[in-house]
């Protein structure tokens, strides 16, 4: 084996968000059997002569990232959770402790203190009674501490917990993931619960804690009678309710200690970040309970097609392409608009043309014009210059338009890129939501301009021009059954919606908007006002209670910058969307996360939606799940979670049909 | 000295910033020469223009008029401090009589004008040094000599108040204003070297295409002209164009005196629109211009003349 020793500069940051670099002696990598994905080597820094243990992705150029990158990701955000919930002399001394790390590079890394000692399985036998009391005493309060830090380990076995020679440590963090994360299979039995094993719903503390008296109970072998007598009672204590096969059942870490007669670690004192959060989460719930109302926002029962008078001479209308006897808005000029069959447009390369009524004939080929046709605007304030809108925007139910809003730059077309990709990819099917374009040549347009350069060309998308006038930006037909509603969405220059842009007839189109997706850049450091902007020019829609009826949503976007920091690495990485029915908890305990974050980094204005709107939610996402270099991706673009904020959106509106049977949400 | 109020001539720098002098983000004033109280307005009025059109990543010049003032943009295209595409544009904002169409058409969009800080007392030399003279451009247009006579043609052709959407097909846009400027009477023209959304009414009035017209939910409202097909036009006007531009490329003329295309929107505030039919209302509306309105007229006036003169007659008949 050839053995060639380098030098190596390592320009990382500090659990304390410091960026430093030191100079390193390294031996080659090698892969951590465990993560093949995952390589390891051993350094010894210049100065001081310390070893630090590296751990690095590796992967090819162009390669998708996949699990492995994810699962470096919750091993950082896991060692960060611990370094700053516990700073300084607080650090449990059984864990290994986080020295840095380093994400926006071509091989991301982290660097760990290194765990040396012997596998407890080898030295157990040798363990005096105060050494077997050290131990079960060190592993059951390492459970507390991580519990409290909200890290499960999930690995905790005779190969991956060693004894110093005065206490047990845990040799690494590599499989640990967030409380609450939704469980992958992993770990055999019997170290590993059924529900780990088969990865089954959220991960819980207490599946380590089947894990540690499992250990125990390996360690401390039941025929061995010297050893059972060491333990005596206490051993059949812990192997009561702490195997109950599901977590829930299982009692905690800190109820095992008490049951033993010892005392729990000490909880430290929540440092300052901690605190903010917590203050920010407690304000998510006041601002509730001033209103009486529950921060999960009631779903509105499902909207059938608009109620229309039917005269009895009159026969029943056709279920497709019924015309609504009630005008529409046009979100160009604000005018009524009533469906006229007569005076319909088709676009050709000449511009639009009239479309002659005879010429739409029946059946499948008056559907097919009709699809593809347009109504004149009459727009009897003659305040705009001709403008047509797609027939399937007056066709079928209500029709629902979103703005998007925030300021130039904060990511609101990556952001409707990322939702449109994720319709692409049918999440909505999964609520029983199928999806056309309203214009299939705009909708087309659309993806070759927006969806296809982020996500195939991998290439950050252009600045979106100001214009004095306004269109939609895409539009979808929302189909359920028989019923169908038109989903139009405006994005339009941030500087547009700035307060002095207001009154411009370009964005007129905010009177007529039935929801709105705010997106805040928390990684932005100029105050955003055109959320207050917004709201103020709605005010008149506000109710008696003084709350607007307008759904909305904040989405706290490029949170991949933010992916390691708490809370978003709690949520970023969730593919979650299945659950909602199961869990709509989820949706409000994201909110007050979301909520918490913005309060604690004193993005008060990001929070008016909350404050302003009767109904409204919060959520993390990104649009491309990876920072760009100098405008492109290199590992390509993947949205994060954009689908959460429209899902939300559509079942604030009551456009969602509701969970199937049995799937408890009220 | 330091220019009057009239002739001064600003420079102004365009740019995407995090923090725009009114507040919020975006493409914005960055560097200007223009006392305080004009920033906000021309920042305001520029705000639509100043941007190289969507996806495109030519360089381009517009020229403009707005309310007596004349300005000369030099738009690139240019990545902002996020990395997305964008644009970085300067431009000149003055009196016509110094940014004249001549100065506007000879600035060549491949070269960015030398930086300077302004106000100027006349035309900056860096953005003279960054133009082409008449020689260079006249032997370019000699190239398309059967495009200018297209252009010519269709501007002689129409007087079309929403201005023109012209598709060069691969012709300098410059070589064929410098032709068609000589050949027409120019005054109050103003122009973009690239556009895409060229459906959109109001100034410039000459706007060259990048590509097909982009769907829009407003109609055209341009007049399209196609320099690549042959033109479909009277057959005297065709010979009229043909004639002149000769001349002017042969450097027999330098103006000719025709019906100049009617100007619009030169002293309106931007933004402030007049509603006018595009082909699909026309078509739809009523053709009160067309023969057969005209026919219809005048048998209604014979049928009211005939009616009148039975009455006069009957009036005639019936004695007291």
């Amino acid at each position: 084996m050839v053995d060639t020793v380098s030098e190596v500069t390592l320009d990382f940051i500090t659990p304390d968000r410091h960026q430093v670099a030191w100079s390193a002696l390294t031996g080659p990598p090698a892969p951590d059997p465990r993560v093949p994905g995952i390589h390891a080597r051993e350094l010894t820094l210049r100065a001081g002569r310390q070893r630090i243990l590296q751990r690095s992705l590796y992967r090819g150029p162009g390669a998708d990232p996949g699990d492995d990158e994810r699962r470096l990701d919750a091993e950082i955000a896991a060692g960060l959770r611990l370094a700053r919930r516990y700073p300084g002399d607080a650090y449990p001394h059984t864990l290994p402790r986080l020295i840095g790390y380093r994400v926006d590079v071509e091989r991301p890394y982290v660097l760990w203190q290194p765990v040396d000692g012997d596998e407890i399985h080898d030295v157990v036998s040798g363990l005096d009674n105060d050494a077997l009391d050290q131990m079960l005493g060190d592993l059951l309060g390492t459970l507390v501490q991580l519990g409290a830090a909200g890290v499960v380990l999930r690995t905790i076995g005779p190969r991956t917990v060693v004894w110093t020679g005065e206490h047990v440590m845990i040799r690494g963090l590599s499989h640990a993931v967030l409380t609450g994360t939704p469980r992958t299979p992993l770990g055999r039995p019997p170290f590993a619960s059924q529900e780990q094993r088969r990865g089954t719903g959220l991960a819980d503390p207490r599946d380590d804690v089947w894990s540690v008296v499992v250990l125990l109970g390996d360690l401390l072998d039941p025929d061995n009678d010297a050893l059972q007598e060491r333990l005596g009672a206490r051993y059949s204590v812990l192997l009561g309710d702490a195997l109950q096969p599901r977590a829930a059942l299982r009692p905690t870490a800190a109820e095992l200690l008490r049951q033993l007669g010892r005392r729990a670690p000490a909880p430290v004192a929540h440092p300052a970040e901690v605190e903010r959060l917590a203050t920010g989460r407690r304000r998510f719930d006041e601002v509730f309970q001033r209103r009486d109302q529950s921060p999960t926002p009631a779903r509105r029962a499902v909207l059938v097609p608009e109620q229309r008078r039917r005269r009895w001479w009159r026969a029943r209308p056709a279920a497709s392409h019924a015309a609504p006897a009630t005008p529409r808005e046009c979100y160009l000029c604000l005018d009524p608009v009533l469906w006229a069959e007569q005076d319909l447009y088709a676009w050709t390369d000449d511009g639009y043309q009239p479309l002659d009524p005879v010429s739409l004939g029946s059946g499948r080929r008056r559907d097919d014009r009709l699809r593809q046709a347009f109504r004149r605007c009459p727009n009897p304030s003659g305040d705009a210059p001709p403008h047509y809108l797609p027939a399937a925007y007056l066709l079928g139910g209500p029709p629902i338009n979103v703005g998007l809003i925030g300021d130039s730059g904060v990511g609101k077309t990556h952001l409707l890129a990322g939702i449109m990709r994720e319709i692409e990819s049918d999440v909505l099917a999964r609520f029983g939501i199928m999806t056309s374009a309203i214009d299939i040549a705009w909708h087309d347009q659309f993806r070759r301009t927006r969806v296809h350069p982020l996500y195939e060309h991998h290439r950050t998308l252009e600045y979106t021009r100001r214009t004095d006038e306004v269109d939609f930006a895409d539009g979808l037909v929302l189909s359920h059954g028989p019923h169908q509603r038109p989903l139009m969405f405006f994005d339009i220059a941030g500087e547009m919606l700035s307060p002095e842009h207001q009154r411009t007839r370009a964005t007129q189109f905010l009177a007529v908007v039935d929801a709105l997706i705010f997106v805040a850049d928390p990684a932005r450091a100029e105050p955003d006002v055109t959320f207050e902007a917004v709201l103020d020019r709605l005010s008149h829609r506000r109710g008696a209670d003084g709350l607007l009826d307008l759904p909305s949503v904040v989405v706290v976007t490029k949170s991949d910058l933010l992916r390691l920091e708490e809370p978003v690495d709690r949520w970023i990485v969730r593919a979650d969307l299945d659950q909602r029915w199961a869990d709509p908890r989820q949706v409000t305990a994201e909110s007050r996360d979301a909520y918490a974050f913005l309060h604690s980094r004193d993005r008060i204005p990001q929070l008016a939606p909350l404050n302003r709107c009767r109904r409204a939610t919060l959520h993390f996402a990104s649009a491309t799940g990876a920072s760009d270099a100098d405008g492109v991706f290199p590992f390509g673009a993947r949205p994060h979670r954009c689908a959460q904020p429209l899902v939300s959106l559509l079942d604030m509106l009551g456009v969602l049909p509701g969970p199937p049977d049995g799937n408890g949400a009220t | 000295m330091t220019p009057g109020v009239d002739d001064r001539v600003d420079v102004v720098t365009f740019e995407w910033t995090h923090r725009l002098e009114q507040g919020g983000s975006g493409l914005g004033v960055v560097r200007s020469s223009l006392p305080d109280h004009e920033r906000a307005r021309w920042n305001d009025v520029l705000g639509t223009r100043v941007s190289v059109p969507p996806g495109d990543r030519e360089a381009s010049t517009c020229y403009l008029r707005f309310r007596g003032r004349a300005v000369l943009l030099h738009r690139t295209p240019a990545q902002d401090l996020l990395h997305r595409g964008s644009t970085r544009t300067m431009a000149l904002i003055g009196p016509p009589s110094v940014l004249t169409l001549d100065r506007a058409i000879a600035l060549r969009p491949g070269t960015e004008p030398g930086d300077g800080d302004g106000p100027y007392e006349s035309y900056p030399s860096g953005w003279a040094d960054a133009s082409d003279g008449d020689e260079t451009l006249g032997v370019v247009a000699k190239e398309h000599r059967d495009r200018a006579i297209t252009l010519v043609a269709g501007l002689l052709d129409t007087s079309q108040p929403d201005g023109f959407a012209i598709r060069a097909g691969g012709a300098d846009p410059r070589a064929l204003l410098w032709v068609a400027s000589r050949c027409l009477r120019s005054d109050g023209w103003t122009f973009s070297t690239r556009e895409s959304l060229t459906t959109t009414a109001g100034p410039p009035m000459l706007v060259f295409a990048t590509g097909p017209p982009p769907q829009s939910s407003f109609g055209f409202r341009r007049q399209w002209l196609d320099l690549s097909r042959p033109p479909r036009m009277r057959q005297s006007t065709v010979q009229e164009a043909t004639r002149r531009v000769d001349e002017v490329l042969a450097g027999r003329s330098r103006t000719a005196v025709v019906r100049p295309p009617r100007r619009r929107n030169d002293d309106r505030a931007p933004g402030v629109r007049q509603a006018v039919p595009d082909r699909g209302s026309a078509a739809a509306g009523p053709r009160t211009g067309l023969p057969g309105a005209y026919l219809v007229r005048l048998s209604l006036l014979l049928v009211w003349s005939a009616l009148f003169i039975v009455l006069l007659a009957l009036a005639g008949q019936v004695q007291p």
